[in-house]
């Protein structure tokens, strides 16, 4: 008898060797964005609560939208390109086209802060960086993208299959799909935690054609 | 570094010990459906184009074998080995899964079946009595596999399908949500396969 297992959804994981470098080249950004951002809004109750997303009470998210604005950043970047390489040849992706970070995101999240359910598509990949990542600040759970239809069996009350927990550390870089749903589970700890998300494309990228000039 | 797999579809595989007694158990029975079924038969659309989903111009035929009794003892075979698969999937514990019906399938050269699957019944087993190469392979399609297609994967379809490798005797069981389908029979011979559809019953607390 044996139990085959078809179909995964493959996610990578490698560490970044320098991420305590990275987190102090970025300290005087975060300081300011501390600043100027942390607790200034809330989303959870009154109009605005139904436009949230996020709960950005103690948990906020702001899109810089370039990676040429990060300059501390241009090793990173190189870093996560080199295994989004790697991660792109596994997936069996299209050979005649090169992942390439496009957009970066930074999260800072404070106690009770979550992230919901969202995905990063159109973006092939993602990779999110985890520099300050203390215990019980929140887990990064993926759901399974079938799970509509596994609803649907006679499951009973077990959704272990429907849910996959990262074991994080800080200095990891976990790069998956952009159509996984993820969401980050409530920070519950008076810590930051902080996390760098990088939405990869393709360097060949031509308006026409929707992954490039291939 | 490393890769994860994460969120795979489990396919549970034995091979039935006494396979070929119970085709020799069925041979005159078969034999029955062989001299009765009429291999010229057409079944066509408006279109004037036989049925799309089985290609029963090439000599496809069912039969319902639930009361069986040369049957038998694979129902519960197949009910003893679900119930491991049922508590590998993570199902409920207080259902155990029943075979409620059982369908004989002889294919001929030619023959294919299209994409289907089998929901709302959760779980399928199929026995290959009579299986050799050319005979079409059993291929299960992915569940996200449209989504699959949306991403930059050029003409790299090997993640969307998975091939079984089959010999005779072999079991297959698997979800009844996952589609798949029959390859063309190939070769001048007939194949037979049973396929077991399992529900389930509350189990007596």
């Amino acid at each position: 008898m044996s139990v085959i297992e078809i179909f995964p959804v493959k996610v990578y994981k490698v560490k970044l060797p320098n991420y305590r470098a990275v987190l102090k080249s970025l300290e005087p950004r975060l300081e300011y964005f501390r600043q100027n951002f942390a607790k200034r809004t809330t989303t959870s109750t009154g109009e605005d609560s139904k436009k949230t997303f996020n709960n950005i009470i103690h948990n906020f998210a702001f899109d810089n939208g370039a990676v040429e604005d990060y300059p501390e950043l241009t090793e990173v970047v190189s870093f996560i390109e080199e295994h989004s390489k790697i991660f792109w040849k596994e997936l069996q992706y299209h050979d005649r086209l090169t992942p390439q970070v496009k957009h970066l995101q930074l999260g800072m999240s404070y106690e009770n802060g979550y992230l919901m359910d969202h995905v990063h598509v159109p973006w092939p990949m993602t990779a999110s960086l985890y520099l300050k990542k203390p215990a019980s600040s929140g887990d990064l759970v993926f759901t399974n993208p079938n799970d509509m239809v596994m609803m649907s069996q006679p499951i009973g009350d077990n959704y272990a299959d429907h849910y996959y927990y990262n074991e994080i550390e800080e200095g990891d870089l976990v790069i998956f799909p952009g159509y996984i749903r993820h969401r980050f589970n409530q920070n519950k700890t008076t810590d930051e935690r902080l996390c760098l998300a990088f939405n990869i494309g393709c360097k060949e990228i031509d308006a026409r054609r929707p992954w490039g000039t291939i | 570094m490393s890769i994860s797999n994460i969120f795979p579809v489990k396919i549970y595989k034995i091979k039935l010990p006494n396979y070929k007694e119970v085709l020799a158990a069925l041979e005159s029975r078969l034999n029955n459906y062989r001299n009765n079924f009429d291999k010229s038969q057409s079944i066509l659309n408006e279109h004037n184009e036989h049925n799309q989903f089985y290609n029963i111009k090439h000599n496809l035929t069912f039969d319902k074998g639930v009361n069986y009794p040369e049957l038998e003892d694979t129902k519960k075979f197949i009910a003893e080995h679900a119930q491991l698969y049922w508590n590998e999937l993570g199902y409920s514990n207080k259902l155990m899964p029943t075979v409620h019906n059982v369908l004989i399938n002889l294919s001929y050269q030619d023959s294919f079946l299209m994409d289907h699957i089998h929901a709302p019944w959760p779980i399928i087993a199929s026995i290959y009595l009579k299986f050799k190469d050319g005979h079409g392979q059993l291929m299960f399609t992915s569940p996200i596999d449209t989504l699959l297609m949306t991403q930059p994967i050029s003409d790299h379809f090997s993640n969307h399908y998975h091939y079984n490798d089959i010999e005779e005797g072999d079991v297959i069981i698997f979800p009844g949500y996952l589609r798949h389908r029959f390859n063309q029979n190939i070769i001048e011979d007939e194949r037979i396969c049973i396929s077991y559809y399992l529900g389930s019953e509350i189990k007596e607390l």
